[in-house]
């Protein structure tokens, strides 16, 4: 029985400033991964460096913490190895969208099935409020004191044009909204992108909680979106004054673990190494 | 001449042919060869290289391969070279007995380097050579215009290569039925239809029969010698094989001159034992994805070369401070930074134990030979396992693509030992939870993998306490570094492999090496003994971090002259033995990306040595 008090256990004190959008996100992943009756000791948790990366530590399972943007190979390797595993990606804008961007469009492409939470408050948190690839055009930072003059990358074109398979925005000040993302996009088979608008309370005083409610709107799919078309997501990320929450795009293709060649569905980590002959793979040698 | 060929097995026929070509006026010379072929890239060069090499091992001779390329794909001049004896061989040799050209700019290129009374047979299609001195030299020239007859005969132009290799046969008096040519083209062959295979002997036949009309003697002449079958076979292959042996089942790394070598064979032997070769984005992928899958409990490999190692270094640490099982491949070229990338040198020995911010433990291996790179793969995986470190598996470019025959592995040497990783009783019988960096005397901590219920933990490469839980605790991280560090005094006590000691082991004359020098150094060793009557000690270097400096201490205290020979500017070696014993030593250095050859080696060490012998006589 998967329970909400196990994914409790294990874990320690929350370092996150009172009021950080990242508690909404670590409740909705818990109730999901509750909901969806995934056991803990079958969940392994990555994470990058960054405030959001610590949320490693406040929810059970498995999890290894590395080095600064690369928990999605981290997380490849680990799914790789054990397919029978979930494995959750957690990190913010700055380990995702810059110091590890080299990785976002190939993991996605790769559409290997993992599930990738991004935290973004599109500032640094961590090392004190310094700009992010997120920033808006004339953010003052720390950094940037007359303003950022770089403009923001769009992680959802760019996931989009990888060939993402699941690719949805959340907002830390909907947590109900932000659970039944995540259920749907631990779910999905496949790569999942949760790019999750979550207020720094601390450092950036223009992307508050209410500046995301008056720039967002709730994307809906009874009456008439259909995130299923490529077409409409692309229609939808292209041309919007303000933005859009919920899934904006499904697709459906094979995963890595799907399509590499073998002749074993077995973990590879948990199969046997022991008592194999070589003897004719020596034999090539000859 | 037209001589027809004999019926396979009518042994005085083959005699009188195999003598056809012989010189009255010189000694012969039996089964000792030194090739090399030579072209523009593009033109199959190692094509011919490698049939014949495989076509002399299989006759039962020893072989000894290099390859000389540069990193582009089509012009420029590449060659390969092969060198055969009926003993070990130990080292590339020196000069050419016979070179066979694609092209006109390999025969200027290399004429000086053929010997007095060699052969040279070059490709006459596009124009003749100047013999110059050749004449004089006695050196044997066959003009093959194997690019003509290709196309003009065969009408297949790629054929020029199997041309080349019937008049190379030929010209050293070797294989006179094509008994292991028509074997080679037949299996390389006979998927494509028994026309390709007629047609390829009938372009091997052209180039036999132009060498047989030219009217030419030689003084060589290659036998074939019965003796158990032994592989031929490169470093990378044996890095590569042992890695699977070991269970290694997977790998991700990014293409780079010269180590790619291990991917190409591992992505086509994973599929049959569920294994996976991912191609990353970038090295510093790579080895993240490989941390992770070990971090799943999969034997996991990443290999690269200097630039990628770089790369690699900073999740060199995190694999050490999470102890996450990890072995690295550096199959080492010239550096700096893009330097010349198709080239050996043996530069990286201060990156790899020194490379990292902070302290961390891991263990250097340096194979120096094919039997070295395959069993110190699988024992790599074995101190993986046990210490929870990186290892890292030093090779070089000349070793790593150099084919050398060699005896079969013996596979039931190889012992898989996965560790400490508790099973789910073992879990469930902790009095306590779960402690993943358990503080213990050894050093080493028990594991988990995921799935196992009792043994969820979480691992950072932030500093840590037992649980796993981060800490910045003064006295934690003072136990935590001391307990990493513990392993490498269990590793000094439990597994260090001491110098390998070769030659006269009394001898007071020490040369050192490390890696792919030991082959030259031996080769050396042989002729001082022979033309000087000196004996001298090889003190070779296999475990070279953590450094076994009581050993090194106890050899080299009692050598009255030590000469390390590397490849590499500054001397790393011997500055290490500086650092780690106090003991001043001779640096032989090279580093213009050719190893060591043995006649330059020879003189090199015979100034040192001799010498200051000399003079202190």
């Amino acid at each position: 029985m998967v329970t909400l008090e196990l994914y409790n256990q294990n874990t320690v004190k929350s370092q996150w400033c009172p009021g950080c959008g990242d508690f909404a996100v670590i409740k909705s992943l818990k109730e999901a991964l509750v909901s969806l009756e995934v056991h803990p000791k079958d969940l392994v948790i990555t994470a990058g460096i960054g405030c959001s990366g610590r949320a490693f530590a406040y929810l059970n399972g498995y999890s290894f913490h590395g080095v600064h943007g690369r928990a999605l190979p981290l997380s490849s390797g680990i799914k790789l190895a054990n397919e029978a595993l979930k494995v959750l990606v957690l990190g913010g804008d700055g380990d995702g969208y810059a110091i590890g961007m080299g990785h976002f469009p190939h993991a996605i492409r790769r559409n290997l099935d993992l599930t990738y939470v991004v935290m973004n408050n599109q500032t640094y948190g961590l090392t004190k409020g310094q700009v992010s690839p997120t920033s808006d055009l004339g953010y003052r930072t720390s950094t940037t004191p007359a303003g950022n003059i770089e403009g923001a990358i769009d992680p959802m074109a760019i996931a989009m044009s990888s060939g993402i398979t699941f690719l949805a925005r959340g907002f830390s000040g909907n947590p109900k909204h932000l659970t039944k993302l995540f259920e749907r996009a631990i779910a999905h088979k496949g790569f999942s992108l949760v790019d999750v608008l979550s207020p720094c309370v601390t450092y950036n005083r223009v992307n508050t909680y209410d500046w995301y409610r008056e720039h967002s709107y709730y994307l809906d799919e009874e009456s008439g979106y259909d995130p299923t078309d490529r077409k409409q997501a692309w229609d939808m990320l292209l041309h919007n004054e303000k933005i859009p929450l919920g899934v904006i795009f499904q697709g459906n293709r094979p995963t890595y673990e799907d399509l590499r060649p073998t002749n074993s569905r077995l973990p590879i980590a948990l199969q046997t190494i022991q008592g194999i002959d070589y003897a004719a793979v020596m034999e090539e040698f000859f | 001449m037209g001589l027809a060929p004999s019926p396979p097995g009518d042994d005085q026929s083959n005699q009188a042919l195999r003598g056809f070509l012989r010189r009255e006026d010189a000694a012969v010379i039996i089964n000792q060869l030194k090739l090399l072929a030579g072209g523009e890239a593009g033109d199959g060069v190692f094509a011919v290289s490698d049939m014949l090499a495989l076509m002399f091992a299989r006759a039962g001779l020893e072989i000894l391969t290099t390859q000389t390329y540069s990193s582009r794909i089509r012009g420029g001049h590449i060659n390969a070279s092969v060198r055969v004896a009926e003993g070990e061989l130990f080292s590339q040799g020196d000069e050419l007995d016979l070179l066979i050209a694609l092209d006109l700019e390999t025969v200027e290129l290399h004429r000086k380097t053929v010997r007095d009374g060699g052969i040279i047979l070059y490709d006459n299609s596009q124009g003749a050579i100047d013999l110059g001195d050749l004449e004089q030299r006695q050196v044997t020239v066959f003009p093959i215009p194997a690019r003509k007859i290709a196309r003009e005969k065969l009408n297949a132009p790629i054929m020029k290569n199997i041309v080349m290799t019937g008049a190379a046969l030929t010209a050293v008096n070797f294989d006179p039925e094509f008994e292991f040519l028509g074997g080679l083209i037949r299996e390389r062959f006979l998927s494509k239809g028994e026309k390709v295979v007629a047609k390829n002997m009938e372009a091997a036949a052209a180039g036999r029969e132009l060498v047989l009309q030219a009217n030419k003697s030689v003084t060589y002449q290659m036998e074939k010698r019965e003796r158990a079958r032994k592989m031929l076979l490169q470093g990378s292959d044996a890095v590569s094989f042992g890695a699977l042996v070991a269970g290694c089942r997977f790998m991700a790394s990014y293409p780079i001159t010269p180590a790619s070598d291990v991917m190409e064979y591992l992505v086509t032997k994973f599929p049959k034992y569920n294994g996976v070769m991912v191609q990353a984005e970038d090295e510093l992928s790579a080895i993240n994805m490989s941390i992770g899958a070990a971090f799943s409990g999969a034997r996991a490999l990443a290999a690269s070369s200097g630039p990628g190692i770089a790369l690699m270094i900073e999740a060199l640490g995190l694999a050490a401070v999470t102890e996450t099982p990890l072995v690295i491949v550096d199959v080492q070229r010239c550096g700096p930074s893009t330097g010349m990338p198709t080239r050996m040198e043996q530069a990286d020995l201060n990156l790899l134990i020194y490379g990292a911010h902070g302290e961390i433990p891991r263990i250097v291996i340096a194979p120096s030979d094919i039997e070295e790179c395959f069993y110190q793969t699988t024992r790599a995986f074995n101190l993986a396992d046990k210490y929870q470190c990186p290892v890292i598996i030093a090779t070089d470019q000349f070793l790593s693509q150099s084919q050398r025959t060699t005896w079969p592995f013996d596979l039931s040497k190889v012992v898989i030992d996965r560790g400490w990783l508790l099973t789910d009783d073992e879990l469930n019988e902790l009095s306590t939870p779960f402690r993943r960096y358990l503080i213990t005397e050894r050093g080493i901590s028990p594991r988990a993998l995921p799935s196992q219920e009792k043994g969820i933990y979480k691992t950072t490469g932030v500093e840590h306490i037992e649980s796993g839980n981060a800490t910045e605790n003064p006295d934690a991280r003072t136990r935590m570094m001391q307990k990493r560090f513990s392993k490498l005094d269990t590793f000094r006590r439990e597994d260090m492999q001491p110098p390998k000691i070769y030659g006269n082991p009394d001898s007071e004359l020490t040369i050192v090496g490390w890696g792919s020098t030991k082959g030259v150094i031996l080769e050396v060793m042989d002729r001082f003994r022979q033309v000087e009557g000196v004996d001298l000690k090889l003190m070779q270097l296999v475990d070279i971090w953590p450094f076994p400096d009581q050993a090194v201490s106890d050899i080299l205290r009692t050598s009255r002259q030590i000469a390390v020979v590397e490849n590499n500017f500054t001397g790393q070696m011997a500055n290490l033995i500086r650092q780690q014993t106090g003991i001043e030593c001779s640096k032989v250095v090279k580093y213009n990306g050719a190893p060591f050859s043995p006649k330059e080696l020879y003189q090199r060490l015979k100034e040192l040595i001799i010498v200051s012998e000399k003079i202190s006589a």
